[in-house]
């Protein structure tokens, strides 16, 4: 009987597609390998740079005045001994900084990363970013407020750091555009930079970015305003509660971060909000405010439909200014709603374990 | 006679056609996998630095059921765990054995009137216990739900948290696993699953919960699966997360935005593979709802898994995926081809029907239609080597691939010798092992189609690793 495969292109096709496979294969395996070896030599040979490099670098930014020779710095170990820098440099403040800088000019390193940041490759990018910051060199300006506008929010955001390195009123206003357009910058991190800008440059650029800017955008910037000044923040959370009470977002970010307890009477409206995260931050602001003339508020809080909102409400009702257990006792004799009289033994039992 | 010979002319050219499409499309999330991977190590270490001090709360969910011998080492190796802020819900499912004595002596757990709230309906809950030791420790003691899903479903309820992590009793998670998980939620908010790398823990060496070091297994079948792991996760799912088409968070590791699952109903009882049936069903309400969503795969190593050392565990195992898998798919069929479901409707479903669920009908007929053309002489021997050498050669490069993702990634196994195994197993597995898979997979597929009850079974897990 003959062959079914009366055309042969099928077996031929089955032939080549194993063999193509096979070789395939075998590439990969020997990729597999080389890479292999390329990393373990890559972290042979960074050990031994580190070895070789933290010593003097690190004699040097501790010890005023101490001028050791270098050891040789070929162009391809540049990345390495530029990231040994980077985290000797993360470490110190002050005149080491400085020295460390000279160091950098000596070395290099500069130039290098002034290269480095036009790099396809983000590790590399964000090392001559951090590089540039650090050396709070003006001339790097132009480079790294290109970079601020990266769809990379790790590149923008360590541009931005960098920027405030060397001149934070000068970048204040590109970093309040890239606040008002993007949302992508980690919250606490973003309240780090500010604290490194400090109160007195980033107070107004916010305040100001924040009466300019759609509702939408407002709520997230209310807890770093608060984060630079608290009172401030206060003061513009009031502002903007009475400006949009029926924006749930605002109103929610408003509460956590209003100071002021004369503002009470005023909030006790958001009670009756259909929001949950709002009646929620209610809670909150009473447990951080109120007072026991609030207990009547805050224990129909505890009845609330939402857990979250009675849990809140029910640890308020414990930091109440004036709370004592007699008190405390009176309430809930007086609590007819089993969710909110579970809620009090709940939160009771967790500060009594506490 | 003629239409027999184009018949199996026209079986000839769909199997081989099938297997190449089959393999291209790996391959194709293979090279995806490599650029996705490119990126995410490239930027690790500055993303690291800047998202060390960010830790959005996690409530870990762990559902315990007669695990008295594990559950002490289990619950210290969650507490090591290298993450600030964390709290650790056991759901302990109605255990028969001391489950729960262990626990209060060990934790020194006492009663605590927790205003426990139902958003997803379980068995009833008995009470609920607070570690004196650990604050962030609490137990819950319910009925038994016949299910993991409801124990997890019972955790849900409790945790506090907007993110929790729900695992296996007997996985190992790395001490920075939380601290990789966490990222795909910081850097894009829509995220509301994100999945993790499991590896095979047989063969490493464990102590007090915690991975001391890594190795083979020497066991053959471990083996085999460390190849099917590597593969399936740094191949398949890296790829179709870089396209928002993941269709399966494993059930030994998943960290889910926990509102979005309560929304979805939680896990469902009667799911054979519940973690998968609730990622696809997030996928369909999410569309269903014109919400914009990601579902997120980390490579990082973070979890280790005990794989199966016994024919009989791993025929039951195996065949419950892919029974789970039917279920799944079948259950939330109307998201394939659904307005707007993107690649997990348009690319994932309808590949994961075609050749994930079909695959074993596909590869079972095939090798039994070319066996009786060769048996009674219809095809030479050098042509029936030809296609079989085509699909174990399309196999072998899949699995090499999967080995130089994993190099040029985590390099977890120390040794060039490793490699050097896994490289041979890669090229046994097609002499028996997949051929073995496939039937039994086919078998389930039947048991499937045919209504079959069938319960989990007793998994047998040696757990050799544990010191």
């Amino acid at each position: 009987m003959d062959s079914i495969t009366d055309s042969e292109l099928i077996v031929t096709l089955a032939w080549r597609s194993a063999v193509v496979a096979a070789l395939g294969s075998a590439m990969l395996l020997l990729m597999a390998l080389a890479v292999r070896r390329y990393l373990i030599h890559t972290a042979r040979l960074q050990s031994r740079l580190i070895a070789v490099w933290r010593p003097p670098l690190a004699r040097i930014a501790m010890e005023p005045g101490e001028s050791l020779p270098l050891p040789p710095l070929p162009h391809r170990h540049l990345t390495y001994v530029m990231e040994e820098w980077n985290a000797l440099h993360d470490a110190v403040r002050g005149d080491p900084s400085e020295r460390l800088n000279a160091v950098a000019l000596k070395l290099g390193l500069d130039v290098a990363a002034r290269r480095l940041i036009h790099s396809r490759r983000v590790g590399q990018k964000i090392l001559a970013i951090r590089t540039l910051g650090h050396l709070k060199d003006p001339s790097s300006w132009k480079p790294l407020q290109e970079q601020l506008g990266s769809q990379n929010a790790l590149v923008s955001f360590y541009s931005a750091a960098a920027l405030v390195r060397i001149d934070a009123q000068r970048a204040m206003p590109g970093i309040m555009n890239q606040l008002a357009e993007r949302e992508s910058w980690p919250a606490e991190a973003m309240a780090r930079l500010l604290t490194d800008v400090g109160a007195d440059i980033a107070r107004e650029p916010i305040r100001a970015l924040m009466f300019a800017l759609a509702p939408a955008k407002l709520p997230p910037l209310l807890p770093w305003l608060a984060h630079v000044d608290a009172v401030l923040g206060s003061e513009v959370a009031v502002e903007l509660l009475r400006r949009y009470p029926d924006n749930a977002e605002i109103v929610a970010a408003g509460l956590i971060v209003v100071l002021d307890p004369g503002a009470l009477p005023e909030l006790a409206q958001f009670a009756q909000s259909e929001d949950a995260d709002v009646r929620q931050s209610l809670a909150v602001a009473y447990g951080r405010l109120g007072g026991l003339g609030d207990a009547e508020t805050v224990t129909r809080l505890m009845c609330d439909k939402v857990w979250w909102v009675r849990y809140r409400a029910g640890q308020a009702l414990l930091k109440l200014k004036g709370m004592t257990g007699d008190r405390l006792a009176a309430v809930r004799e007086h609590l007819t709603d089993p969710y909110a009289r579970d809620m009090l033994e709940h939160v009771r039992a967790e500060a009594t374990l506490a | 006679m003629n239409i027999f010979r184009d018949f199996l002319t026209a079986i000839q050219w769909g199997f081989l056609g099938y297997f190449i499409l089959l393999n291209v499309i790996y391959l194709g999330l293979a090279f995806i996998a490599v650029f996705r991977l490119r990126r995410y190590m490239g930027g690790m270490s500055a993303a690291e630095r800047v998202y060390s001090h960010l830790q959005m709360p996690i409530s870990l969910v762990v559902p315990a059921y007669n695990e008295s011998a594990t559950i002490a080492t289990s619950i210290r190796a969650l507490l090591q765990l290298r993450y600030q802020h964390f709290e650790i819900i056991v759901v302990n499912d109605g255990s028969k054995d001391d489950t729960l004595a262990t626990m209060i002596r060990e934790f020194e757990l006492t009663p605590f009137p927790e205003a426990y709230r139902v958003q997803i309906k379980t068995k009833p809950v008995r009470g609920v216990y607070r570690s004196l030791k650990y604050p962030n420790l609490r137990v819950i003691d319910k009925e038994n739900g016949g299910s993991k899903a409801d124990a997890s479903n019972a955790g849900i309820n409790a945790a506090r948290y907007p993110l929790f992590y729900c695992g296996d009793a007997d996985s190992i998670l790395d001490p920075g696993a939380l601290e990789h998980v966490v990222r795909p939620f910081l850097e894009d908010p829509r995220t509301v699953a994100c999945g993790g790398s499991v590896r095979i823990i047989n063969g490493c060496s464990v102590r007090g919960g915690v991975l001391e070091k890594v190795g083979l297994p020497r066991n053959p079948l471990a083996l085999v699966q460390v190849v099917e792991y590597l593969r399936a996760f740094l191949g398949g799912r890296l790829g179709w997360s870089a396209i928002n088409g993941m269709l399966i968070v494993s059930g030994a590791f998943g960290v889910f935005h926990r509102d979005t699952v309560v929304e979805a109903g939680g896990y469902k009882h009667d799911a054979i593979g519940e973690d998968m049936e609730l990622i696809v069903r997030l996928h369909r309400m999410l569309v269903k709802r014109g919400q914009r969503y990601r579902v997120a795969f980390i490579p990082d190593p973070v979890c280790w898994t005990d794989a199966p050392e016994d024919i009989e565990t791993l025929k039951k195992q195996r065949m419950r995926w892919q029974r789970g898998l039917a279920q799944c798919l079948w259950i939330n069929r109307d998201l394939c081809f659904m307005r707007g479901s993107g690649a997990a409707g348009w690319l994932a479903f309808p590949f994961f029907v075609i050749f994930e669920l079909l695959s074993p009908l596909v590869e079972v007929t095939g090798l039994v239609v070319m066996a009786i053309a060769f048996a009674m002489g219809m095809i030479t021997g050098a042509n029936f080597l030809a296609f079989m050498l085509a699909a174990f050669a399309l196999g072998l490069m899949l699995s090499t691939t999967a080995l130089l993702l994993e190099e040029l990634s985590f390099h977890t196994y120390p040794k060039a010798r490793h490699l050097f195994v896994l490289f041979l197993v890669s090229i046994f597995e097609n002499f028996g092992y997949r051929q073995v898979m496939s039937v039994w997979r086919l078998h389930a597929l039947y048991q499937f189609l045919s209504g079959a009850q069938i319960g989990w079974g007793d998994m047998k897990r040696k757990a050799t690793w544990q010191q």
